[in-house]
């Protein structure tokens, strides 16, 4: 098994290797073998007690000190892992709502209102009363009525659950007790059931995971709706992806994290200083460079290239060419402060809930964003004079990208074709079987998996079978770094059918080419807009969400976001297929009602499968199996 | 005397056996003054290959490769047990390389100020053993992946 399958990126690992640097490869290695119990989710660690080990063969303990078996304790570690995540995400979105609030307020001396439409579309949205009220006084109260999902104490669902699912998904969740009402009093309640001696149903505490999750979801729509606001909502550019963005006579500075507050202050002082760091002897100017989510955020809003997805982070500092690395929150490698002590490298937290050990804080709130932004951009500057040439080892390869289809643009595109109706073009091809369905493909890098190779070799198949392919998040960094997203891969990877859809809607876009076969949605939180556009197809069809030829995929699944975000999925109604087995395999009933029992409460489920390519040929089934149930084109029914 | 077994059917890879032999290890160095500053090794390694977890222990061969070459006579047998006598051995690491099973390894102490060289191997808990107590890595195997002969 390589390391990458971008094998550009091999010359870096090796490099590391000579300099005697660890990366993520050579850790794992070293943490081998991996302690059984814990894949399998049956090591407690709740109380003092213990920690219990169950014993999944059966000779040992079968009950934890406490009495709890290896379903309670999975279920238990499961449903707090869902809570993390739900907490992570849905941070991020209340802090983008603080923001829009002081915006409304006028308060605020670092952000304004970008898309000012968009406000309006979701004040409608929302039941807000426009009339009379100017943008600020509708800013103030949108951001109110958002913050409210994260404090309700009445009885009624989220806001921004209930304005943005089908009406039947809607009345499903609340018949299930899992339309949430208060996203933090969600994730307050995992941690209070899971307490020793608290919740010891694993049916009940998987449920409470599924509300929670569905919180992660509250919070994605606040993050993506409020971020379109204050940044502008994304319309498709053009940009490149992979290491070699990275330039030799540029003050290079990454930005890594996931929240847009910062990075879109960085990218605004940036303009004004290209003269001193081209002075300081960097012809180029200054080029900021994107990582992670944070990467995706300013790629699709300001086409600002991507280095970097999550597992190959630390080779952007490998370079020897990057004068700073600027991070917000999460997915952050803290050991990017030792990798940077090793060269010129600055690496800048910015966050006062995420500061790393031999990392410079500049906290980048509202009140000096924008100066403590110049601060940052200058030391990166002056750090760009201490570069050792003899280090510098840039791979040459980059791959042309065109992003940013936000639910707004795919709609703004296809109104071209059908301004009445935007939808029914993609109808009709999904209808007539020229897109047999499509896949959303989200989620992480896992060392445990060769980076990014599962994507490929998913996308790569189920576009041959003539499947349109949505990307956030890491899922989506693998498809930009490996030339997925641009017109060449159409040409070479669809199938004939999609083929031809993608290049009449090139056409349409004013393009000589064919659009991408894999549209790049966003950053993680993002998968609200896949959600949006499946929501508004299921409406437009008068069908529930389950019932579109649509499935998830997190081939290469780490983090407990995406656990989060898996189960909201299986939520909704879709099938999420992982890559790898979550840590529930110590109790045969979570496993159970993971992959299966979840199907008939709530139409989504997880199918569990290691190898893309048979991973592929399931979700080609399924697709296939939902358009059969629709009445429409089916190779099942062919081969009947 | 009783002999250990392990099946890597039953092993989780949870390191229980490691942590097991090195804290009897510790112990018995605490108290005795000439090993105080001994570096403590497990001698029952769990390994990895692929995504199956096998601890490697000493087998105690009948005709061990690790006595026969050892050029000092620092390894014999008791009661079937094959053991390091420290007084004897000068650490050239010879038994760790005759080895077919990968369990012998070298640890380091200070005498005189020097650093030396000591070789490192399962004694099959011989002082547990005489107090009718089993071998601790046994003992402490969650799942009894390890079992006795």
């Amino acid at each position: 098994m390589g390391n990458c399958h971008n094998l550009s990126n091999q010359c870096l690992i090796n490099k590391a290797e000579d300099e005697n640097i660890d990366l993520v490869w050579h850790r794992y290695e070293k943490m081998l073998p991996l302690c059984g119990f814990g894949e399998k989710g049956i090591c407690c660690r709740i109380c003092m007690k213990g920690p219990c080990r169950i014993d999944p063969f059966g000779n040992g303990p079968q009950e934890g000190i406490c009495g709890a078996n290896a379903d309670t304790i999975v279920a238990r570690n499961l449903v707090r892992m869902i809570a993390a995540g739900t907490a992570a995400h849905s941070s991020h979105g209340k802090e983008i709502a603080k923001t829009l609030m002081q915006v409304g307020k006028k308060t605020s001396k670092s952000y304004a209102i970008k898309d000012s439409e968009k406000l309006r579309a979701i004040a409608k949205k929302m039941n807000i009363s426009i009339e009379g009220k100017d943008i600020y006084q509708i800013a103030e109260q949108v951001a109110y009525e958002s913050l409210k999902d994260y404090s309700r104490i009445e009885e009624e669902p989220c806001t921004w659950l209930s304005n943005s699912i089908t009406p039947p998904r809607l009345e499903k969740l609340e018949g299930l007790g899992v339309a949430l009402n208060n996203i933090e009093s969600s994730v307050a309640d995992i941690m209070s059931r899971t307490h020793l001696g608290t919740d010891a149903d694993p049916i009940n505490l998987l449920l409470a995971g599924m509300r929670c999750a569905i919180g992660d979801y509250t919070g994605m729509q606040i993050s993506t709706n409020l971020s379109d606001v204050l940044f502008g909502t994304p319309e498709p550019v053009i940009s490149e992806a992979n290491l070699g963005v990275i330039k030799k006579d540029a003050v290079n500075i990454a930005v890594h994290g996931h929240n847009p507050l910062l990075s879109e202050i960085i990218v605004d002082v940036v303009d004004e200083m290209q003269q001193e760091a081209r002075a300081a002897g960097a012809t180029a100017g200054i080029n900021i460079v994107g990582v992670c989510c944070t990467g995706n955020e300013v790629l699709l809003r300001r086409g600002i290239p991507m280095a970097s997805n999550y597992l190959s982070q630390e080779l952007t500092i490998l370079t020897g060419a990057l004068e700073a690395m600027v991070v917000d929150v999460q997915c952050i490698m803290p050991s990017l402060a030792k990798i940077a002590s090793c060269y010129h490298t600055k690496l800048f937290t910015t966050m006062p809930e995420a500061k790393i050990p031999g990392a410079d804080h500049f906290e980048l709130h509202d009140e000096n964003a924008v100066e403590n932004a110049r601060k940052i951009v200058k030391q990166s500057i002056e750090a760009y004079k201490r570069r050792d040439p003899n280090k510098i080892l840039i791979p040459e390869e980059k791959s042309q990208i065109i992003a940013g289809f936000s639910t707004e643009s795919i709609t703004n595109l296809l109104s071209k074709i059908d301004s009445e109706k935007p939808l029914r073009p993609l109808i009709d091809n999904i209808v007539n079987g020229n897109i047999r369905g499509v896949v959303l493909f989200a989620g992480c890098n896992n060392v445990k998996i060769t980076q990014d190779y599962n994507f490929v070799h998913m996308a790569k198949k189920l576009l041959e079978n003539n499947i349109l392919i949505l990307a956030t998040g890491c899922g989506a960094g693998a498809f930009a770094k490996n030339s997925l997203m641009n017109s060449e891969a159409t040409n070479k990877y669809a199938g004939e059918s999609l083929k031809a859809v993608l290049t009449m809607l090139g056409k349409e876009a004013g393009l000589d080419a064919p659009l991408p076969p894999i549209f790049h949605m966003g950053s993680c939180v993002d998968n609200s807009r896949a959600v949006d556009l499946a929501v508004n197809l299921a409406n437009e069809l008068n069908i529930d969400l389950y019932q579109l030829p649509v499935v998830a995929s997190a081939p290469e699944v780490m983090s407990e976001k995406a656990i989060a975000i898996g189960t909201w999925a299986a939520g909704l109604g879709m099938p999420v297929h992982i890559g790898l087995m979550p840590p529930v395999g110590g109790s045969p009933l979570v496993a159970e009602v993971l992959t299966s029992g979840l199907k008939d409460i709530v139409d989504g489920y997880f199918i569990v499968e290691k190898d893309p390519l048979e991973a592929a040929s399931k979700i080609i089934h399924v697709i296939e199996e939902k358009r059969a149930a629709l009445n429409v084109t089916s190779t099942l029914e062919e081969e009947k | 005397m009783k002999f250990i077994t392990a099946d890597s059917a039953y092993c989780l890879g949870c390191k229980g056996c490691e942590l097991a032999c090195t804290s009897r290890k510790a112990s018995i160095y605490a108290v005795d003054e000439a090993r105080i500053n001994r570096t403590v090794v497990p001698n029952i390694i769990v390994t990895q290959s692929q995504d199956m977890k096998i601890p490697a222990h000493c087998r105690h061969c009948q005709e061990a490769f690790c006595l026969q070459l050892c050029p000092t006579k620092a390894i014999t047998q008791e009661k079937k047990v094959v053991v390091i006598n420290d007084d004897k051995c000068t650490g050239c690491g010879i038994c760790e390389q005759g080895c077919p099973y990968g369990v012998i390894t070298m640890a380091f102490y200070t005498k005189d100020q020097k650093i030396k060289k000591i070789a490192n191997k399962c004694d099959m808990c011989m002082d547990r053993q005489s107090k009718d107590e089993d071998p601790l890595c046994y003992t402490a195997c969650p799942t009894k992946a390890i079992s006795l002969l």
